[in-house]
């Protein structure tokens, strides 16, 4: 299990670096923020003074080691728009995002561990048809559309919610079910799938001879069995929560990570565009350790091995 | 009187009482019959084989009075146990005669064990849910059962995972867990037919020493004659989803009444001197969507006739004590 968890950590800090160096050359391909940044008639002097200053009139080689080195030390310099630690302004919208994904996914399995569990108890019965059209449905329907058409409907028409900002706890109600949205219906149809099979599991059936009622047969015997699937898609599904809330922050000016990115990439903010790709590679990093572990806590065959 | 003569003559006795027990599938139009009628009585502390090759609906039966027969399955006729009709009650309803009234083996004991929990952690909760014991006396019970199914250790052993034991062990646990509840009547589905055979002869033991000190009674399915022997006292012979032939074993053994029982003796090698004596049964069991105007067993029979073809035969009894569903079953008997 040690050797399994430190070689799942070394292989994912490879590809975060590998990330990284994309990142930082395909950052660079959008323009010099000279030009962003100083007047449309700034001299020839004036950009090459902005340049020394933040160091960009070095050749991109020596600019990546410099980077390298200093991301070492933690350092991620300066955001040129904020004015302030690369690092700071990241790390200052991460518990916003953290806090969004754990309530989105929270809220997801618990609607869909009990949906999928109630269609898998009664295969093909109207219960059962009901469940799976409404796991198709969010699933398939597009995010952003139905975030646009809440806060049309629900914030511009009839008032009952605001359309952004965290101002109460109504605010939370739309960009929660936004991000909920695909992940309920594609995990409704993970539990479904994985408990039909545990439920008709010899034992199951063997606890069931023992006279135990149904709700300790599916919630007890069946669904620790099928966890490994459900835990499987919904670490990644988490993942996605942390990384993607882009139309969240988009559509509801949610002050996470998703914003910040969105605007350093608009404002030419190398700074911030590293620290908060290396920053949410960390968190996703994280998460799929939790994940390892939370496998091992509910199978022992693969503590043990 | 013998055990046997006893449950026939005088059923009002019986522990459970099977009466004209039917199971089909349907599925796609088409009607699968596993079991196609049965009539059989087990008193309390009787030890009863049910013996039959793949297919013939042994196991079905015993599925069948645990009411574990899940949907397309129809169970049909009555189950009698302990003077309450089981046939036609609810899930839950079932609960509470499963486990104190009747416990069920399995076949296969690394399937039929949950994988994610310790053993002791099954065992103990068997106590706690049925009988609402504490988790220290729970425990201390659970010690005490996987002793006597000959567990060593058993206070070490009680915190590790089915997959960390042998087949054999993993069925001795299955067996305290089935016992834990002291069941009436003990079901036992094909439970060493997974096992090799030096492990097998002593899980046989292990059944049938519980089965003679607790005073439960015991249905027994299996293939394998030679098992059946070593545990039951009474013998029931499936085929093609009915009885045809039942009686004391010992008697069955010495003097089949049936031609299938016969060849069943003739095919297994422990009742042979040499293996040139062996006959295989030659054929297969009957489609189970077949519906039989004639004897089940004729087309394979070696004795059959044209009457046999014609005119089914009823189970009835061809000696004190001994039922057979042949027309030829005093022949056969006298032949020995």
């Amino acid at each position: 299990m040690l050797k399994f968890l430190s070689l799942r950590l070394t292989t994912s800090l490879i590809a975060l670096a590998g990330v990284m160096v994309i990142v930082f050359f395909l950052a660079r391909l959008t323009g010099s923020p000279a030009t962003l940044y100083l007047p449309a008639d700034a001299s020839v002097e004036m950009m090459e003074a902005f340049n020394r200053q933040f160091g960009y009139d070095q050749p991109i080689p020596q600019q990546f080691a410099q980077f390298v080195g200093n991301v070492f030390r933690l350092d991620f310099g300066q955001s040129l728009y904020q004015q302030r630690p690369a690092a700071v302004a990241v790390l200052s919208a991460m518990p916003q995002t953290i806090l969004l994904a754990a309530v989105a996914m929270a809220l997801t399995l618990l609607a869909a561990i009990p949906l999928g569990t109630v269609a898998a108890l009664h295969p093909h019965s109207v219960q059962d048809r009901l469940i799976t059209l409404f796991s198709l449905l969010t699933a398939s329907i597009p995010d952003f559309w139905f975030a646009l058409v809440g806060v049309l409907v629900l914030s511009v028409n009839l008032g009952l919610l605001p359309t952004s900002g965290q101002a109460s706890l109504l605010s939370w109600i739309l960009p929660v079910a936004t991000l909920m949205l695909h992940p309920v219906g594609v995990l409704t149809q993970v539990v479904r799938g994985a408990m039909l099979e545990t439920l008709n599991a010899g034992y199951v059936q063997n606890a069931r001879a023992r006279g135990y009622s149904w709700k300790r047969l599916a919630f007890r015997h069946a669904l620790r069995n099928a966890a490994l699937p459900i835990i499987t898609v919904a670490g990644d599904r988490a993942g996605g929560m942390v990384n993607g809330a882009v139309i969240v922050s988009a559509v509801f000016a949610w002050p996470g990570i998703g914003q910040v990115l969105v605007d350093a990439v608009y404002n030419r903010d190398f700074a911030v565009i590293q620290a908060g790709v290396f920053v949410v590679g960390i968190a996703v990093i994280l998460l799929n350790f939790l994940v390892d572990l939370i496998y091992a806590a509910a199978d022992p065959r693969i503590r043990i091995s | 009187m013998t055990a046997a003569a006893k449950i026939m003559q005088q059923p009002g006795e019986a522990l459970i009482e099977i009466h004209d027990l039917t199971v089909q599938f349907r599925t796609a139009g088409r009607a699968i019959n596993a079991v196609r009628g049965i009539d059989l009585s087990i008193g309390p502390g009787e030890s009863v084989a049910i013996l039959g090759e793949s297919g013939s609906g042994k196991s079905v039966t015993g599925k069948a009075v645990m009411g574990l027969i899940n949907a397309p399955g129809k169970v049909s006729g009555s189950v009698r146990f302990a003077g309450r009709e089981l046939v036609g009650l609810s899930e839950t309803e079932l609960q509470d005669v499963r486990g104190p009234g009747l416990a069920m083996v399995f076949q296969d004991s690394l399937d039929a064990l949950n994988p994610v929990f310790s053993v002791g952690e099954q065992i103990m909760e068997i106590l706690m849910v049925r009988l609402g014991w504490s988790r220290e006396k729970s425990r201390a019970e659970a010690i005490s059962l996987m002793q006597q199914v000959g567990i060593d250790s058993a206070e070490k052993r009680l915190s590790s995972y089915p997959h960390q034991f042998s087949g054999g062990m993993r069925q001795r646990i299955c067996i305290a867990m089935a016992i834990a509840l002291k069941p009436q009547l003990l079901i036992a589905d094909e439970p060493t037919t997974a096992l090799d055979v030096t492990v097998q002869a002593g899980i046989l033991k292990l059944i049938a020493k519980l089965q003679r000190e607790s005073g439960m009674a015991l249905l027994f399915v299996t293939h394998d004659l030679a098992v059946a022997r070593q545990v039951a006292s009474y013998l029931v012979v499936m085929y093609a989803g009915r009885i045809v032939e039942r009686g004391p074993i010992d008697a069955l053994y010495a003097r089949p009444a049936h031609p299938y029982t016969r060849a069943l003796l003739n095919s297994n090698p422990g009742s042979v001197s040499h293996w040139s004596q062996l006959h295989p049964i030659s054929g297969n069991p009957p489609d189970k969507t077949m519906v039989f105007t004639g004897c089940a067993f004729a087309d394979r029979c070696p004795r059959a006739v044209s009457r046999c073809r014609a005119e089914a035969p009823a189970l009835r009894q061809v000696a004190p004590g001994r039922d057979s569903r042949c027309h030829f079953a005093e022949e056969l008997l006298d032949a020995h």
